[in-house]
């Protein structure tokens, strides 16, 4: 099974790729921080069932992982994956995901709330994400009471998400408004329309090779068609921006620009030993490069999914290694990749 | 009524706890509700759970009871269902229970309105609650439509809201 983050989409434009969360709770148990550890296993149960129980196509897609009692490093992993989030990995109570065979679709159990449906498509596709979610939603609806007010909406552990529990996100790929600066002036722009910029790993996360996520931070007191929209509207505005600046650098030094492009291949494609950030910044390069027609991106794997399979945890795997030997081990899974 | 724990005085706080679905019902005197951690000025005498839930909502999104009205100290308020404390919710800024919400209301309400500038949920209605909130508002227009039929001696539209009013209960 193809994954999204394998899809072109995911290459070809400023938007990486778009997700949608679902923050929900169930009725009769009490959040996740009060609850005691026998909520928490019929909590698991109770979502387990609903959706593999159900008998559809969509829902045999998905698998059932008990998360609380995997070793750290595979939790980490999977937090890199974004199949997880830094809050489940950490869970101590029981938790699990269900994750579908694509990676389109996690539904984190006993997270911060009970359930987290997460949808994430490749590039601008945001309409479909929500439209998913929302059927998944429903289904889990059919045996699942939710905890829900008439004003106040679904309620959630943290007032924040209350409403419509809804987080809308792009995450995209900005590295001219970053090199320029611009990026802190932007999010403070666009924080005045109820919209967030953070890092690539979500809140308090650093930036990575000029990718940011863009999502809504207000719940309450709109739609979620309104929350969509207004979430076009700022991503709109970021593309715009971002080829603006990108225009201005390559049009001030073409020949520095080229160069810094072609030099960030070449390191790749030979370096000897390579740090996460070095080769984030050199992937970064490499994909506006392909962007702006420079050469044609024919390596096997996108940039996105390159990124992710060379961050630290993943270089783990198979052995604990120490970080130079993460750095030896990246540049030569950089060098089977690009040289081609 | 007597206190089911001293047996002594007089059963003034009348509790309804829904913990796990299951709904447990105790009637204590002020002093034994106090000397079990359910201290909290505001709360009792309210009577029911649920009025008391949909009361302090419309406080919550309506602003009109200032934080101080309610008379309740820091510290002393505990959520009656999962027992978190404001304290702990500040400390943590997670919320335990549905229920935490009308507990902590006086609290939450100025920072809803810093954070979502609005006050009111206009986003999806789940389906199964949904449909018991949507068919308990048509009820209660059905029963104000038919005490004025009745009052204005209109009686066959009467009838026609009886049956109405009886169909949709037997829905339920
Ligand atoms: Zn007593
Ligand atoms: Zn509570």
């Amino acid at each position: 099974m193809a994954k999204w983050y394998e899809n072109s989409a995911v290459n070809e434009g400023i938007v990486i790729s778009s997700r949608v969360r679902l923050a929900r709770n169930i009725k009769k148990f009490p959040f996740p921080v009060q609850m005691k550890q026998e909520e928490a296993e019929e909590v698991l149960k109770t979502v387990k069932d609903a959706v593999l129980n159900d008998r559809t196509p969509l829902a045999n897609a998905f698998l059932f992982r008990r998360v609380d009692t995997l070793p750290m490093e595979e939790k980490r992993t999977m937090v890199e994956s974004h199949i997880i989030s830094p809050v489940l990995a950490q869970q101590q109570k029981p938790c699990a995901v269900l994750v579908k065979d694509d990676e389109t679709v996690s539904i984190m159990i006993n997270e911060e709330d009970h359930v987290r449906i997460q949808t994430i498509f490749p590039g601008e596709n945001i309409d479909a994400a929500w439209d998913l979610a929302d059927k998944l939603d429903n289904l889990l609806e059919e045996t699942i009471e939710y905890a829900y007010h008439e004003q106040a909406g679904f309620l959630t552990a943290c007032p924040t998400n209350m409403g419509t529990g809804l987080r809308a996100s792009f995450m995209v790929h900005v590295p001219s408004l970053e090199k320029t600066g611009q990026m802190a002036h932007l999010s403070r722009t666009l924080s005045r329309f109820g919209i967030t910029v953070r890092g690539i790993y979500g809140e308090g996360s650093d930036s990575l090779g000029g990718i940011y996520q863009i999502s809504n931070q207000i719940t309450l007191g709109q739609s979620e068609e309104e929350i969509i929209k207004n979430l076009k509207n700022a991503i709109h505005l970021v593309k715009e921006q971002e080829q603006k600046a990108r225009k201005a650098i390559r049009q001030k030094d073409a020949l520095a620009y080229e160069d810094q492009i072609y030099r960030a291949l070449g390191v790749l494609a030979y370096a000897r030993k390579i740090s996460a950030a070095e080769s984030a910044q050199c992937l970064s390069l490499l994909r506006e490069g392909a962007q702006e027609g420079l050469f044609q991106w024919h390596y096997p794997k996108t940039m996105y999914q390159i990124l992710m399979e060379t961050q630290p945890c993943h270089m783990q795997q198979g052995g604990s290694k120490t970080a130079e030997q993460r750095d030896v081990a990246r540049a030569s899974l950089l060098r089977q990749i690009f040289q081609h | 009524m007597l206190c089911e724990k001293c047996k002594k005085n007089p059963a003034t706080v009348h509790l309804k706890q829904a913990i796990n679905g299951t709904v447990t019902e105790q009637h204590l005197c002020q002093a034994c509700a106090e000397a079990d951690g359910f201290l909290t000025d505001m709360t009792w005498n309210h009577g029911s759970f649920g009025s008391l839930f949909d009361d302090m909502f419309q406080d919550m999104f309506h602003f009109s009871a200032a934080p101080e009205a309610l008379g309740t100290k820091e510290g002393t308020t505990r959520c009656p269902v999962c027992g978190m404390t404001l304290e702990q919710f500040k400390q943590g800024g997670k919320l335990g229970c549905a229920a935490c919400y009308e507990t902590f209301a006086p609290y939450l309400q100025p920072t809803l309105k810093s954070i979502h500038g609005s006050n009111e949920h206009k986003g999806k209605i789940p389906q199964k609650s949904g449909g018991q909130m949507m068919a308990r508002r048509e009820m209660e227009t059905l029963k104000r439509k038919l005490a004025l039929a009745i009052e204005k001696e209109e009686f066959e539209e009467a009838a026609k809201l009886r049956d109405r009013i009886r169909q949709l209960g037997k829905e339920e």
